[in-house]
């Protein structure tokens, strides 16, 4: 047995040897010398993100400015900025705009506030690692998954968190998800729930990094725990909770999964968010270069968006960042 | 007076945690206990103040495999397990490995326009799925690779590079250079560097990395849907398909949402302790 692998194993090797001899190496080294040796570790991430990526991006501009014909072999038509003018006048638009503005408003501040109110109550308690253990569970959760198990919590004729709201006599008109006015509201208190953890691991690891000296100094030059807190542990926990806030903003106002699963965008266009509406435009009225349109403006404004945080909350390490 | 006032705050803070730990924990509680019940079992709920009935509900009920046996024997579940773990593996499988390259050279290379470049690469993620999915679909037509594990996994890798560039670069930016330098003066290549010096070092990034790239690819829905159709439904694809405009099987639902969070909570459950210092260290370089 042991013999015929060594046979097997001798056999490879002597079959395979222009791989690793003089003339590759050689035409490899006369090839490194005339190209930086970066492009060789960069090119094959780079020509598939490229392929992938690139093409997509000019096809929906390109899109935005045509008619898309779905009927075989029909053409599209080019119609000029129509599609660029109806994006401006779709009151549909403006409201997507707004429900998204408070969809990600709300969201952000809530799983921020919580997460560090968590995560300082917790800090340095004896049940850290337990809990922290827990709090890993929901975000493991797929959005799908998410969304259903919300859809039947707050079932109004058997769902355990519509029985405590009826119980504590909050709430006791069906569903909140199929109301209009509740129903943005109870997609919010889902993606909190599904995300705050992890706002609460980011800001706890921005915790471990505040020096125990810094603190007890301030406190011994008489700062009181709120001096310490925004004078002193805030700074250091500026870095993660960056990490934490654009990874959140950036998903929130991308991602449809919650919606998608639980109101589609109902009742009564109460949870149209503007990604929302940008998905029924194109999958369902099949109206491709308007949501085109929409789509590469919802793009520009995320990341311009995004740049602003970074840039704002992040400058002093962008500069240490460029120095080194 | 003042050991008063300690107590007390310290009594609002257990409280507060508490609620918080019910809040995350009650969902996950009731997501079990439904996947192991009968059907029937499921939609029977006490009435209003009836405290003794909830916790029958969602601990003392009889336990039932009767939803994983009509997901799994009777359901395609075990098809759409086997798709799931193709397409996210694989998805991982070349976005890491080709992501360490190209962190490598972002981080070393004296590249011009780095920063130009570096930024294309993170707007790559920031793009919304919807507004991406058309030219996706219309490119995947054209290669002929639409509902296929082919073109489900090339879909993840539109996000995966990216994020794992992304958070790659930020581990190497924290290894200092002369760590490698000694290697070169030894006589060594940049690759045995690499993989001697560079690639133990980042262990803890790398595991991080691998472990929110097979979140995002295990958990996605979107993608899967429209450009996975009918020849690779994943996992999430088909607890979704277990609702129809008649019926909602949340029996099914329950135990596939069970049968998904197993493995991505083991696997964060190895790596927990360089989970969130990974995210941050790397993310913050960035």
């Amino acid at each position: 047995m042991k013999a015929d692998k060594d046979f097997v194993a001798g056999r490879i090797v002597k079959n395979t040897p222009d791989c690793f001899t003089g003339k590759v190496v050689n035409f490899y080294g006369r090839l490194t010398e005339a190209v930086p040796w970066y492009l060789w570790w960069l090119a094959p991430a780079f020509i598939i993100l490229a392929a992938i990526t690139l093409y997509p991006f000019f096809w929906v501009i390109y899109m935005s400015f045509m008619k898309i014909q779905l009927a075989p072999g029909a053409p599209n038509l080019f119609v000029g900025g129509k599609n660029w003018v109806d994006m401006w006048l779709d009151p549909s638009v403006r409201q997507g705009w707004g429900l998204l503005a408070q969809y990600v408003g709300v969201c952000m501040v809530l799983e921020m506030g919580l997460g560090i109110s968590i995560a300082l109550l917790i800090n340095k308690m004896k049940w850290y690692g337990f809990l922290s253990t827990v709090f890993l569970i929901p975000m493991m959760v797929a959005p799908v998954v998410v969304g259903h198990l919300f859809n039947l919590l707050l079932n109004s004729s058997y769902g355990l968190y519509a029985w405590l709201l009826e119980t504590f006599n909050i709430y006791a008109k069906g569903s909140l998800i199929s109301n209009p006015n509740t129903a943005l509201w109870a997609i919010i208190a889902m993606d909190t729930w599904e995300w705050t953890p992890l706002i609460i691991l980011i800001a706890s690891a921005g915790l471990k990094s505040v020096p125990n000296d810094t603190v007890e100094a301030a406190q011994v030059d008489g700062s009181n725990q709120i001096q310490v807190f925004f004078n002193v542990t805030l700074p250091y926990m500026t870095p993660a909770l960056v990490i934490a806030f654009l990874l959140r903003f950036m998903d929130n106002m991308r991602f449809i999964d919650l919606i998608l699963i639980t109101t589609k965008g109902g009742p009564a266009d109460a949870t149209k968010t503007l990604p929302m509406y940008l998905f029924l435009r194109t999958f369902r009225q099949f109206n491709i270069g308007s949501g085109a349109a929409i789509g590469f403006t919802l793009l520009v404004v995320i990341i311009i968006l995004a740049l602003i945080a970074t840039n704002v909350l992040l400058k002093e390490r962008e500069e240490e960042f460029e120095q080194g | 007076m003042n050991r008063d006032s300690i107590s007390v705050g310290k009594v609002i803070k257990i409280i507060i945690i508490a609620l918080f730990f019910l809040w995350t924990v009650v969902p996950i509680i009731f997501m079990v206990s439904s996947a192991f019940k009968e059907t029937g079992d499921i939609f029977e709920i006490p009435q209003p103040g009836d405290w003794k009935g909830i916790f029958r509900l969602l601990f003392f009920f009889k336990v039932s495999m009767a939803q994983f046996y009509k997901m799994f024997i009777e359901g395609k579940f075990f098809k759409y397990l086997l798709n799931s773990v193709i397409a996210t593996v694989c998805s991982v499988g070349i976005s890491v490995p080709l992501g360490l390259f190209a962190a490598y050279a972002m981080s070393r290379g004296r590249i011009p326009g780095k920063k130009h470049l570096y930024f294309w690469v993170i707007t790559t993620r920031m793009a919304p799925p919807v507004a991406v999915m058309v030219p996706l679909y219309v490119l995947w037509r054209t290669y002929g690779i639409l509902q296929t594990r082919i073109g489900l996994i090339l879909a993840y890798t539109t996000f995966n590079l990216p994020f794992s560039i992304w958070l790659l670069r930020g581990f190497m930016d924290s290894i200092p250079r002369e760590l490698e330098e000694a290697s070169y003066i030894d006589g060594g290549s940049r690759f045995r560097a690499f993989f001697d010096i560079v690639i133990p070092l980042i262990k803890p990034g790398l595991g991080t990395t691998v472990i929110l790239c097979s979140l995002f690819s295990w958990n996605d829905y979107l993608f899967a849907l429209i450009l996975g159709g009918r020849g690779s439904e994943t996992l999430p694809v088909g607890i979704s398909e277990l609702e129809s405009a008649t019926s909602i099987l949340y029996g099914q639902i329950m135990a596939g949402g069970l049968v998904m969070i197993v493995p991505m909570i083991v696997l964060g459950l190895i790596i927990k302790k360089y989970l969130v210092t990974g995210l941050t260290m790397g993310a913050m370089r960035g």
